[in-house]
């Protein structure tokens, strides 16, 4: 049992650096690209330090959540650290269900985009 | 396990094989273990019935160890579910039922023109489960997670388990943790919602007399690296078999009906 565990978690599990979140200010702040790449960043910081890979090597594109590795109790904790970490609420289900980090991405610079900034998504803008 | 069906232990595969199944009895529940293949029983596995998306799906993990898992388990599911249904695997077709919340095509996976069979899957760092009934079932096993994953967990959870967690400490209370969250999943899984619905909602703890109505709950032995549970919808299974699916029964070709490898035993 103790080998097959061992085989199953993978190549090159590392111990990644510690996880530095953003400012929640300094996001509503910035301009929708410098929002992107600060959040991108973060995403890939949070999911290496779940997967135990360093946070270069997350496909954020090609892969839906649970190719990564998210099961629904990785994605339990990553839930509760980016709520913490950013102030915002999301949605477990949602989180899981993710084609790609990417979109995981692309949900939290919504969160964080004042109204009529960047792509438009639903009904997000007042009227 | 206070007040739960717990299961015999898994038993070992038999040599000998049985005759292919017939539908399952409204009164049981099969449980069925299969173990990430290693080695010789990797390379062997036979792929050919999985269909396009489950071939890509099985491909695009990062992990290949996920991948081989990933593979090995829909390849004993379709393969378990020709035999109640009597269809070759790779003609089976899953569809999905409406989702009790919306009515959307997101609710539980079922096997197109079989509404007598129930089914559910789930699998998890080198172990998959499959439970197959005549009434609707969930089942779910996770690898039990690292102490500081069950510290940042635990909130999520209904306030009763949060207490029965707050009373335990160490190996107990991530066991206690995997137990309980595999119970909740098993029950969403069954009752078509998935986390859609919120994990504070239901409580599935040490007190089988509060657990939602409807629904039976029982805990599945898996060994000491992961936790399992399984649901079913109505009174508990008079009868519930958990076996460990042979690696060689996932192998081989030609796969037919009648040159099919026979499932162990009972």
């Amino acid at each position: 049992m103790t080998a097959n565990l061992k085989a199953c978690t993978g190549p090159a599990r590392t111990r990644p650096a510690d996880v530095t979140a953003p400012d929640p200010a300094a996001l509503a702040t910035a301009d929708h690209g410098e929002r992107t790449r600060l959040l991108d960043q973060y995403v890939r910081q949070e999911l290496g330090r779940i997967l135990g890979i360093a946070p270069h090597q997350v496909d954020t594109t090609g892969r839906p959540m649970n190719s990564l590795g998210v099961g629904s109790i990785a994605g339990l904790e990553l839930q509760h650290r980016m709520e913490t970490a950013l102030g915002v609420e999301l949605h477990l289900q949602m989180l899981l269900l993710a084609n790609s980090a990417a979109e995981l991405v692309d949900c939290l610079v919504r969160k964080f985009a004042p109204a009529g900034d960047g792509p438009r998504h639903g009904a997000a803008v007042p009227v | 396990m206070t007040g739960h069906a717990t299961l015999a232990p898994e038993r070992p595969a038999p040599a000998r094989h049985a005759a292919p199944l017939a539908a399952v009895p409204s009164d049981r529940l099969d449980l069925w273990l299969v173990r990430a293949p290693q080695g010789a029983d990797a390379t062997a596995l036979d792929r050919s019935d999985l269909d396009a998306a489950e071939s890509r799906r099985a491909d695009s993990f990062i992990r290949p160890a996920d991948g081989l898992l990933y593979a090995a388990a829909h390849v004993a599911l379709r393969r378990l579910l020709g035999h109640y249904t009597g269809r070759h695997p790779a003609d089976l077709r899953f569809v999905r039922e409406p989702c009790p919340g919306c009515g959307g095509a997101h609710g539980r996976p079922a096997v197109a023109d079989a509404p007598s069979l129930h089914f559910s899957l789930s699998h998890s760092s080198g172990l998959a489960l499959v439970g197959v009934a005549a009434v609707p079932v969930g089942v779910d096993v996770e690898r039990l997670p690292r102490d500081e994953t069950v510290e940042l967990c635990v909130a999520a959870l209904h306030p009763g388990e949060q207490a029965e967690l707050s009373d335990t400490g160490g190996r107990e209370r991530t066991e206690l943790f995997g137990r309980i969250w595999t119970r909740k999943e098993a029950y969403l899984k069954g009752i078509g919602t998935g986390l859609s619905r919120a994990p504070s909602e239901d409580y599935l703890g040490a007190a089988r007399d509060r657990h939602p109505e409807g629904w039976s709950v029982l805990d599945v032995p898996c060994g000491p690296g992961h936790a399992a549970s399984a649901a079913v919808r109505g009174p508990a299974p008079r009868v519930v078999e958990v076996r460990t699916l042979p690696g060689a029964w996932l192998q081989g070709r030609p796969y037919d009906r009648t040159a099919a490898p026979a499932l162990p035993a009972r």
